[in-house]
């Protein structure tokens, strides 16, 4: 049993890390990608992109998670854990094509303020495509700090926003890390939106695909490779400065 | 002074307290906790209003009224050392919390996180935590509860002792013995009832439930009028004696148990026998028992 346990996690194992592998071996040369003019943008476009999608869904996805944790009644909270799927399940293609009636030239928004091909329009799809992610992990985390965690220091003179810092921000940390490098996963990898809403300026999913078009899969596949030296660097330090935050149940 | 109407679904009474001790008495289940609860605004109730001082405080969140609440269960921040969580509520002067903490002899235990604490130190920490933050009202859900005796009394001792002429502390328990021992006043509970408060001196039992806490063994029919003669123990000696309120005759018979401890079995005619242990005594069989300073209620019951 146990060995057929290992041997199956040894599969899986292999399984998820196979892509790589294929992608290291077949990628056109690293430099040759990020000396194209192209190449070296979409890297600068995602990172700046990516980082201010980010820095939303932290405004947005923090308070919303918190408000759906402590501010509902459980039995909301399952209605409103059903409906957080909803978002989760659409398409990002989808979600692009919807977004494009809202921010297009053709909408009261878009009329009056065009985000389609703009710098904002791709933070815009990068947020729609993440936030759901962020929600719902982050939520998932909050929940198992238990409330009263909260209350039997509020029953010490001590208000809500001070109780947060103090006793819940140490506790939900990992939560919040994990959600973050969650979402950051979704927002450097966002393309199904952007390709809509967003085509210029290109970020790296949408500039792997006009390479791909342009000059072949090998091209296309260095490109890959950058998108992922890019990425990893942020859920690498959450997980490494987070990982060890204290746990409620201790 | 706080006082309080409750007009809730599953608690309802209305009381007034001085300043002081005050033991909430009560069985498990008897609400004890809902209440304290409702006081401090953890749960909110529409039927409710509460003045401390004469200020209405119902409607104010829980970290914006003068009470502050030691719960049951272990309250203490699981990642915070016990100095941490105690210097992030003070109110009171440091000195004032290093009196507190050489009374509840934390000093040894002053930077350890409450994981590495036995329930009777989380439980002192969590007291030491109260106190820092100063209570005008200080609510004690049967939170000594985990520490041993002795300490306990020294504790109880302390908190009499310092205690501010206009500070308010209540503490619950359902046993009698300690409720007797350290409040100035009962305030006795049953089935979400809140009952009068009484000042220690005059407490009479209020209910058969409140008769057994308080240690009576049974009652008598007394009169015509409906009256019970409750019989305690402490209030009854062996032997028709003169110069007694009460002198009833009836068989009492007392059978050794230990060198230290006998028990008693009463019988008058026509009543099921009532039973208790006490000292040991020099003859086996008296005619009647006395009782010294009788109480009278118009319930009775005998008691399981």
């Amino acid at each position: 049993m146990k060995a057929l346990l290992i041997g199956v996690a040894v599969a899986a194992a292999i399984l998820l890390f196979l892509p790589v592998a294929i992608l290291a071996a077949h990628a056109g040369g690293l430099r040759a990608a990020i000396t194209n003019p192209a190449g070296l943008d979409a890297v600068v476009t995602t990172l700046g992109s990516g980082f201010l999608a980010l820095v939303l869904d932290l405004v947005l996805g923090v308070p919303l998670a918190w408000v759906l944790a402590r501010r509902i009644s459980v039995s909301w909270q399952r209605v409103w854990g059903a409906a957080l799927i909803v978002p989760l399940l659409m398409p990002p293609l989808v979600l692009g094509l919807v977004l494009a009636y809202v921010v297009g030239p053709a909408s009261p928004i878009g009329g009056t303020v065009d985000l389609s091909n703009t710098f904002w329009g791709l933070v815009l799809a990068q947020v729609y495509e993440s936030l759901p992610f962020f929600v719902f992990t982050a939520w998932g985390y909050l929940r198992t700090i238990p409330r009263s965690l909260e209350e039997d220091v509020w029953v010490l003179g001590k208000k809500p926003g001070e109780t947060f810092w103090f006793v819940v921000w140490p506790l939900a940390r990992t939560g919040f890390s994990v959600a973050a490098a969650m979402a950051w996963a979704r927002i450097v990898g966002a393309f199904g939106a952007p390709i809509v809403v967003a085509y210029h300026p290109s970020a790296l999913p949408v500039a792997i695909w006009i390479q791909l078009q342009e000059q072949g899969l090998p091209a296309a596949l260095g490109l890959a490779v950058w998108l992922i030296l890019v990425a990893l660097p942020l859920p690498i330090w959450l997980n490494w400065r987070y990982s060890d935050a204290e746990r409620p149940n201790l | 002074m706080l006082s309080a109407q409750i007009s809730e679904p599953r608690l309802h009474g209305q009381f007034s307290l001085p300043s002081g001790i005050t033991a909430v008495v009560g069985l498990s289940g008897s609400g004890k906790t809902s209440l304290f609860r409702l006081m401090t605004g953890l749960d909110a109730g529409a039927g409710i209003s509460m003045t401390t001082n004469g200020e209405s405080v119902a409607c104010r969140p829980p970290y914006d009224r003068p009470i502050r609440y030691v719960p049951q269960r272990p309250s203490l921040i699981p990642h915070r050392t016990i100095a941490a969580q105690v210097q992030w509520v003070q109110r009171v002067p440091d000195a004032d919390v290093m009196a507190w903490r050489e009374i509840l002899q934390l000093e040894r235990l002053w930077d350890r996180k409450p994981r590495q604490l036995s329930g009777g130190e989380q439980q002192r920490a969590a007291l030491m935590r109260a106190l820092a933050a100063n209570p005008a009202i200080l609510l004690l859900d049967e939170a000594v509860s985990n520490i041993d005796r002795p300490h306990r009394e020294t504790i109880w001792a302390a908190l009499r002792e310092r205690r501010r002429p206009d500070q308010l502390i209540l503490f619950s328990t359902h046993e009698w013995s300690e409720a007797e021992s350290w409040a100035d006043g009962i305030l006795y509970m049953e089935e979400g009832v809140i009952h009068p408060w009484q000042p220690r001196p005059e407490v009479q039992p209020l209910t058969p439930t409140m008769a057994r806490l308080m240690g009576y063994v049974g009652a008598l029919p007394w009169n015509r009028a409906g009256q019970w003669l409750w019989l305690h123990p402490s209030l009854i000696e062996a032997g028709l004696l003169e110069d007694v309120e009460i002198a009833l005759p009836g068989t009492l018979t007392v059978t050794p148990l230990s060198p230290l401890r006998a028990q008693y079995r009463f019988h008058v005619d026509g009543q099921p026998p009532i039973e208790w242990t006490g000292p040991p005594k020099p003859h086996a069989t008296y005619a009647g028992i006395s009782i010294t300073r009788p109480v009278m209620t118009d319930f009775g019951g005998l008691m399981s």
